[in-house]
């Protein structure tokens, strides 16, 4: 029986979506029937892609229906905390929000991590990797246990976080086992306060860090057997608001590289509100200065207006951003994968964005998926998942399912899961026709 | 639909404000002598003898050894202390204590716990780069040490794992053979500290030992039991027989600098270091018993005293009094309080609270307009200015015109605050209003907002904010949107964005939260009734309450006798400056109180 391919996610989430009016120029030129991708389909953002349109899947006419169905209320936060998780969230707004379930990031990359068939588990099953931390704000992904996990801020802190210290192969060894040691007695320590306090949430707290010290002492284990390349980021300008992306995007590529993870979550620009001043991409031919001055603020502002300057600032913050994606693109289908084949062929990327597009809509998302060969996905071809006589309308829980299945992970439903039987109203099971094989 | 949650009537109404002062009569000494004149600070100084300090502390005391408690010099005379009364066991039935949490430091707090630990300075670059490694908490309500919003997961306990070695690096930075080693370690002054003389035999081996139960106790902020002396001696010789095994001597400069990063590591994660652990090993209650409230320890006292009054570890002044016992007199936790709050430290950490709070993000404003806006807090909280001055004082207020004429607007004229709630160019209406309402009002909004089939269409924003009340949008946007408009209009004639400001009306109705609220026609007249009126001071020591319990508050009603007993105390204190206000927390029962 042959290996299995070593697949893995992708996900990068924008905050703001992209204009509707000018989608025809912008996104795909028609948004209307399935068809097989040209390169002259492709609008003005998708451009720097044209290399990848036979594995793309360009996907139109998707409502955030677990939204608008559960009635939560769009605002940031929550349609930040929904997109991935197909389920209204519970608590208050912000930093409180808790989901009954995890987001499908997450269960996507436990599933690859744990229960596909590799050789050893990587390092991490997921990681949650931003541009700039907005800590008040909620976040795309939620643990198994439907907490909000936090963002690993900064391309800096990334590779300090992923890729740990590099040196020579028998100091590492050393360092690994003495950690090893030190972290036991920390391990201890837990074990034993917990016996001794009496604070009402001391199980919870207590669970916790048990659960992650033990983590590290397997992160540790792991990464002793497999040492790493490290991302050169001496480029990295320094200062505020500077734009990162292309250091974040070379993590990203190092840590699939180095085999360290199953499914990253990339959110592009900042955590949950795009921060980086984008001037840089303003040139005289653009005229308008006050063009200008929108591309150096944060992209929220953009989103709120909706007249043609506004939507070029968005289209050009798009276009970079597919830019810098499309290089990464090159990197991973030149590397060999460690069962052959490339990085790029045991791949699946997901684009996607908080909103719709501007003032918080969340109707026809413009989605878009890269999928590798070994993949399960059908790419070179837009779909329409809109209402039609025959069909009904996709619901994004239905894509969400799709990705899963996309990367073999065997649901038929994903998400929904407040209130009065939102699972089976919000699941109309994977979108077939987008799937090489329904699992 | 938007809804009005529960807001404690502590901080409100008539009715029950006047419920609360009756109640805080009869709760013993809770108001008494303090009221009267608010809580004055100590002046005269004693030096306490180094043999009593020498006594007290079960540990090294010399000031010149790295990593070991140092003794300032005190600041605390208690015979003229001033007639505090005593501390009393807060009476209140047993369904309404609201329990003790077990709260985690935040990424600050563990930073600057850190610097003190491994005597790093203010301006160590290693330890600012490190802040990276800590991954974004939780901000709730302009503070992020809530217990209950602080998960701790598998990456950010890596974090704290990393922190541990870059601090000790940073320590060990510029040493490069093993005689440098022993005199960043102080060799010497701890060889002088067992009594051993010169031809007394004192090895690296037992160097590194003292320095490691010094540094462990001083992480733990209490003495060690002899099994974690143990524990730390095993760490280290477990890390040299490693080193041994893998063909290395164990005794290079290398492997000791190894066995020092290990030490630290471990002494970073410790759940002793970075949970505020309390009545730990005490016995608890039997199930179905009711959680009768428990004294703190001293060294609990110390603990939390200087985590909520300067962010980082208790100090050896601290420590000094807490080994003795002396802080469960009210008079000596005043003292300690005076001195922290005076302290460099005291002053940072109210700053960094009071920016967060109001929302300060230093990267949507320039620094200069930051640092302004620093300054500005700092000379309120250390001049001990009235709170009304927090939104009253007067300050230079930018217009578009290019003038900046002084002000009676307080923290609402600077601009590191205006700036941090602008998102160009509407959204700033409601964006700013919902800040302003639910954080300096103290005000809340349902989490439940209703799902409206809303679209813009062709309006611009500035028609969507106007239609507002004119839809069903109106059931929670007349709660904030005028409350945002306030801040168009910094006078009668100039306006932030004066485009358009010739569009917006003239007066607004502010939706009323408790005395603020009514008709207002420019930011002036909001100021005045944030510092005339009671609601904004109500919040504020919400705030710090808050801070000091490190967990939420009871919106059942736990907290609601608590808070008006110390809202009274402030209030007829004086000059409600936020100093006395901090005080007041301190020498509250609920300070030195764990409540199971």
């Amino acid at each position: 029986m042959p290996e299995k391919p070593p697949l893995r996610l992708l996900t990068i989430m924008e905050s703001y979506g992209l204009p509707q009016g000018p989608r025809g120029e912008t996104w795909i030129g028609s948004q209307t029937g399935d068809y097989a991708l040209s390169i002259s389909d492709l609008g003005t953002v998708l451009e720097p892609l044209s290399a990848y349109v036979d594995q793309m899947l360009v996907v139109s006419g998707i409502n955030m229906q677990s939204h608008i169905k559960t009635n939560a209320g769009p605002t940031h936060d929550k349609l930040t905390a929904q997109v991935l998780t197909g389920s209204k969230p519970e608590g208050n707004g912000g930093p409180n929000m808790r989901h009954v379930h995890e987001s499908i990031d997450v269960r996507i990359g436990d599933y690859l991590n744990e229960e596909y068939g590799l050789d050893s588990p990587r390092v991490y099953p997921h990681l949650l990797l931003s541009d700039y931390a907005e800590s008040s704000k909620a976040t795309y992904s939620f643990d198994t246990q439907g907490n909000q996990i936090r963002a690993i801020s900064t391309p800096q802190n990334m590779v300090s976080s992923l890729f740990g210290d590099a040196g020579d192969p028998d100091q590492l060894q050393l360092d690994y086992a003495s950690q090893q040691m030190a972290l036991e007695l920390v391990h201890g320590k837990v074990r034993q306060a917990r016996s001794e306090l009496m604070n009402v949430n001391k199980e919870l707290v207590m669970d916790a860090y048990e659960q992650s010290v033990q983590d590290l002492a397997d992160e540790l284990e792991l990464r002793a057997a497999n040492i790493c390349e490290l991302p050169d980021l001496s480029g990295v300008p320094g200062g505020k608001n500077v734009n990162t992306i292309p250091y974040s995007f070379d993590s990203i590529y190092h840590a699939f590289a180095c085999d360290l993870v199953s499914s990253v979550t990339y959110s592009i620009g900042g955590e949950n509100i795009n921060q980086f001043s984008h001037e840089f991409l303003y040139d005289q031919s653009h005229g308008d200065d006050s063009l200008r001055v929108l591309l150096r603020r944060n992209q929220h502002s953009a989103s709120h207006r909706g007249d043609d300057v506004a939507n070029k600032a968005h289209e050009l913050v798009r276009r970079f951003q597919m830019q810098k994606l499309a290089e990464t693109l090159d990197k991973m289908s030149a590397t060999p994968d460690v069962r052959g084949g490339s990085i790029l062929d045991n791949t699946v990327i997901f684009v996607s964005s908080t909103m719709s597009h501007n003032t918080h809509q969340r109707s026809n998302y413009a989605h878009l998926l890269i999928a590798g060969k070994n993949t399960n996905l059908r790419g070179g071809y837009h779909y329409d998942c809109a209402d039609s006589p025959d069909v009904t309308q996709a619901t994004d829980n239905d894509l969400l399912t799709t990705i899963a299945q996309g990367l073999t992970l065997p649901i038929t439903t994903f998400g929904g899961f407040n209130g009065m039987n939102n699972v089976a109203v919000l699941n109309n099971g994977p979108i077939t026709k987008m799937l090489k094989q329904e699992m | 639909m938007y809804q009005q949650r529960m807001r404690m009537k502590m901080s409100g109404s008539g009715v029950s404000w006047s419920m609360c002062l009756v109640l805080c009569a009869l709760a013993t000494g809770c108001v008494g002598e303090i009221s009267q004149g608010g809580v004055p600070a100590p002046t005269t100084t004693m030096d306490m003898s180094p043999q009593s300090q020498d006594k007290a502390l079960d540990m090294a005391t010399a000031s010149d050894i790295p990593g070991v408690l140092d003794v300032p010099d005190m600041a605390i005379q208690v015979d003229d202390m001033m007639d505090v009364p005593d501390a009393s066991m807060f009476d209140m039935p047993p369904e309404l204590h609201v329990p003790t949490p077990l709260a985690r430091a935040t990424n600050e707090e563990v930073i600057e716990s850190v610097r003190a630990l491994f005597d790093l300075s203010q301006d160590s670059s290693a330890l600012q780069n490190a802040r990276g490694l800590l991954v974004s908490e939780a901000n709730v309500g302009g503070l992020t040490s809530n217990a209950e919003d602080q998960t701790l997961t598998h990456i950010t306990v890596s974090g704290y794992w990393r922190l541990g070695q870059v601090a000790m690096d940073a320590f060990l930075v510029g040493v490069e053979n093993l005689q440098q080693f022993d005199t960043r370690l102080g060799c010497e002054a701890r060889k002088a500290q067992r009594g051993l003389v010169v031809d007394d035999e004192y090895t690296r081996e037992m160097c590194l030992d003292d320095y490691a139960q010094a540094l462990v106790g001083k992480a733990y902020r209490r003495p060690l039991a002899q099994d974690e002396l143990e524990h730390v001696r095993e760490l280290l010789e477990g890390v040299k027989a490693l080193a041994v095994q893998n063909g290395r001597s164990g005794e290079t400069l290398a492997d000791y600098t190894l066995r020092m990063q290990m030490l630290a590591r471990f002494v970073v994660l410790s759940p002793e270091f970075l949970l505020f652990m309390e009545q730990r090993g005490e016995s608890q209650p039997a199930p179905g018993d009711p959680a009768v409230p428990r004294a703190l320890s001293n060294d609990e006292i110390a603990t939390r005293m200087s985590y909520f009054l300067t962010g980082t570890l208790p100090d050896n002044a601290l420590l000094v009094d807490a080994r003795v016992g002396r802080l469960d007199d009210p008079a000596v936790r005043m003292s300690h309080a005076e001195r922290l709050l005076s302290s460099p430290q005291g002053q940072a950490q109210f700053v960094s609270i009071l920016s967060s709070w109001l929302g300060v993000d230093p990267t949507h404003v320039d620094a200069v307009d930051v640092a302004e806006l620093n300054v500005f807090l700092l000379d309120w909280f250390v001049q001990e200015r009235p709170f009304s001055d927090l939104y009253q004082a007067s300050v230079p207020v930018q217009h578009v015109d290019g003038t900046a004429p002084l002000m009676p607007l307080g923290v609402l004229g600077h601009r590191a605050y205006v700036g941090s709630h602008t998102f160009y160019p509407t959204p700033a209406f409601i964006t700013r209003g919902v800040f302003f309402y639910e954080r300096q009002l103290c005000s809340s909004l349902s989490s439940d907002v209703p799902a409206l089939a809303f679209d813009a269409g062709e309006q611009t924003d500035l028609e969507v904010f106007e239609n507002h009340d004119k839809m069903a949008c109106a059931v929670c946007h007349v709660q904030f949107d005028n409350y945002g408009a306030m801040f168009q209009r910094f006078d009668g004639e100039t306006s932030l964005y004066d485009e358009q400001d010739d569009e917006l009306g003239s007066v607004f109705t502010l939706y009323p939260v408790e005395d603020v609220g009514g008709e207002a026609s420019n930011v002036d007249e909001l100021a005045e009734k944030m510092g005339q009126g009671e609601r904004a001071a109500d919040c504020m020591s919400q705030l710090w309450y808050r801070h000091a319990m490190r967990r939420a508050l009871d919106e059942e009603g736990g907290d609601e006798e608590a808070m008006a007993r110390i809202l009274t105390t402030w209030r007829d204190g004086g000059n409600m400056s936020i100093k006395a206000l901090l005080r007041t927390i301190v020498l509250s029962d609920e300070f030195v109180t764990f409540y199971p």
